[in-house]
């Protein structure tokens, strides 16, 4: 798994984690039942606070991708249909993030882009 | 006990190049003594008149050092900040002063008995009233170190320090003129007086402790 | 998640300083740095902690137990490293271990022996010879050879080169990673609490003006550098302290986005540590 933390980024440390070790999870780099690293330990690798990973790790239960069992460490959580179309939708998400970097870069307004995809639709159907 | 025993062993560590030093000083201050003074049939009577003074010094000088050594480096600090707590060393530097005078005392003795001439000799007798007037004076002076700190009663220990020689020969021409009847000090030493000489200053010696530790608990180090 | 220490409306007057009204807490699992400038408190609040000071009132509540507690029994859940060693020069390593090792009732002579070999000391060696990086290392391996919970200590790496200070910091992190344990150290040099700190605590002239998370303090906190004409009454609330020249001001905020609606077109950037530690005790001192 790979965790890159931005200095410049406005987003805080903990979102900027969190975000990182759900795509490891969707993208499967982690699959049901792989042991996340402790919290002491990929804190210190880091260079952030415990605190910080805590709140990464209770966030990420609470939104049900991984489990924690008291002594024994936290894993990823067997798989249920919700989070996998979870992580389907979240790959086209990331598609379309592209998409609309690239539509900036090259000035495309959200209208032009918004037929675009209107008439690829159409057209698959 | 086997932590107290601890403390008190650091006590002597911290003091191990003076300790050699005071003790030779205990045999030899009164060989010299001996074969120094004049007429030798008075020798034998002036032993308490030695002693006294001599053992006292001695075992304020192993005290002071040990503080100094406390003070310098304050390693009572981390030991009161460790298990060990402040009791346990309040009642570790009031046996680190037994221990200290009995060996003093022992070693005195001891040369008393294996010197062949005239000698300054004591018995247990003259032990336990020193030990009686030890335990008043340092009594005293303990409550006022662990209540105001060493550095403060300092002074008071050198001005005392500097009087004993001056007390010594004091004494000594009493002795000599029969200002102080050598029979009166003989009649004291009887073996009642001894024993309640040894309690007396064991008990003193212990009043003054517990409330030493009262006192250091309630301190700011 | 459970308190290793809690300590509430402290109370200290000690010659002409007061500790006024001292509260924070100590997290397990967490290393807590304990900043300030020299002479603000943080001695007089270790030593009321380590109980070699005597609190005028107050709360000191060691994991969880209420403050009657044994102190004994806290005590040998604690370890800690004095500011100036506290440690007897004439006696040897080993002569000082023995003296400590007793007070302890869970002393692991195994574990001190790797701690000597891994800072490479030889019990033999006087105190006094020691290098003041040495004597921390020592005095370390005291504090962490009898399974101590909790770990205090005043300033371990003041005087020390960046080499020594680093690997103490590593230590600490590895010492860490067993268990539910705690840290909480003192220090005014901002590059180790950067390295090691989960949470700092903030004190100035005798009060806690701060105790927050680290990575928290530094995702709120922004330095804003603008043009001067732009500061008003309003903006300049904003700030915890404006340094003004005449080419423009800086400052220290904690509402970034407020600022950047007033002030569009200033330059907002991430603060560091000593951005917010000079901003906070700045502010109390204006």
């Amino acid at each position: 798994m790979r965790i890159l933390i931005s200095n410049t980024s406005d987003r805080p440390l903990y979102q900027q984690i969190k975000e990182q070790i759900k795509d490891a999870i969707l993208k499967n780099e982690l699959t049901e039942g792989d042991v996340l690293p402790s919290i002491r330990n990929l804190a210190n690798d880091l260079r952030v606070s415990v605190l910080t990973i805590r709140r990464v790790y209770e966030e990420l239960e609470t939104e049900g991708f991984v489990t924690s069992q008291a002594g024994r460490g936290t894993f990823v959580a067997s798989g249920n249909i919700e989070l996998l179309r979870d992580s389907k939708r979240h790959l086209v998400e990331q598609r379309m993030q592209e998409v609309i970097d690239t539509a900036k870069s090259l000035s495309i307004s959200k209208e032009e882009l918004n037929a675009m995809i209107d008439i690829l639709f159409e057209e698959d159907k | 006990m086997n932590m107290v025993f601890c403390l008190v062993k650091k006590d002597f560590l911290l003091v191990r190049k003076a300790l050699p030093l005071v003790l030779a000083f205990v045999i030899v201050y009164p060989i010299v003594y001996a074969v120094e003074f004049e007429p030798k049939e008075a020798i034998e009577s002036m032993g308490p008149v030695i002693f006294g003074p001599l053992a006292s010094l001695c075992t304020f000088m192993i005290y002071h050092n040990i503080s100094l050594e406390e003070q310098k480096h304050r390693g009572t600090q981390l030991l009161a900040a460790t298990p060990y707590g402040r009791r346990k060393i309040v009642i570790a530097k009031y046996l680190t002063l037994l221990v200290t005078y009995i060996m003093i005392a022992t070693t005195y003795v001891a040369i008393s008995r294996l010197i062949p001439f005239e000698f300054p000799r004591v018995d247990w007798r003259a032990v336990s009233i020193v030990f009686l007037c030890l335990s008043v004076f340092l009594g005293v002076y303990l409550l006022m170190a662990f209540k105001f700190g060493y550095a403060k009663v300092q002074v008071v220990g050198y001005l005392l320090v500097f009087a004993t020689p001056i007390l010594i020969s004091r004494l000594k021409r009493w002795a000599e003129s029969g200002i102080i009847s050598l029979r009166l000090m003989e009649s004291l030493s009887t073996t009642g007086f001894g024993l309640t000489a040894l309690a007396l200053g064991a008990l003193i010696g212990m009043i003054s402790c517990v409330i030493s530790i009262d006192i250091f608990e309630r301190k700011d180090l | 998640m459970s308190k290793a220490l809690e300590v509430s409306n402290l109370n200290k007057s000690l010659g002409g300083f007061r500790l006024k009204n001292i509260s924070f807490s100590l997290e397990l699992g967490c290393i807590t740095g304990f900043v300030g400038a020299n002479g603000a408190g943080k001695t007089t609040t270790i030593k009321l902690l380590l109980d070699l000071l005597k609190k005028d009132s107050g709360q000191i509540r060691y994991f969880g137990e209420g403050s009657g507690a044994d102190l004994t029994r806290v005590k040998n859940r604690l370890g800690f490293v004095l500011d100036e060693g506290c440690l007897y020069d004439c006696l040897t390593i080993a002569e000082m271990k023995n003296l400590v090792a007793s007070a302890y009732s869970d002393w692991d002579d195994g574990e001190f022996r790797k701690r000597l070999r891994q800072f490479s000391l030889d019990p033999k060696q006087k105190i006094t010879t020691l290098s003041r990086g040495m004597r921390t290392k020592f005095a370390l391996s005291l504090a962490l050879s009898h399974h101590a919970d909790l770990l205090i200590m005043d300033e371990p790496t003041s005087g020390l080169d960046p080499l020594v200070r680093s690997e103490l910091l590593d230590i600490l992190l590895e010492y860490m990673k067993t268990g539910d344990r705690c840290v909480l150290f003192s220090t005014h040099i901002v590059s180790d609490l950067e390295r090691v700190a989960d949470a700092l605590i903030l004190i100035d002239q005798g009060e806690i003006i701060l105790q927050e998370d680290k990575d928290a303090l530094l995702d709120t906190h922004r330095i804003v550098k603008g043009d001067k004409d732009k500061l008003s009454e309003q903006t300049r609330a904003l700030f915890m302290n404006l340094r003004e020249t005449d080419y423009g001001f800086e400052g220290l905020t904690d509402e970034a986005e407020a600022v950047q609606k007033r002030i569009p077109d200033a330059l907002i950037e991430k603060a560091s540590i000593e951005d917010i530690f000079l901003g906070y005790t700045r502010r109390r001192m204006s």
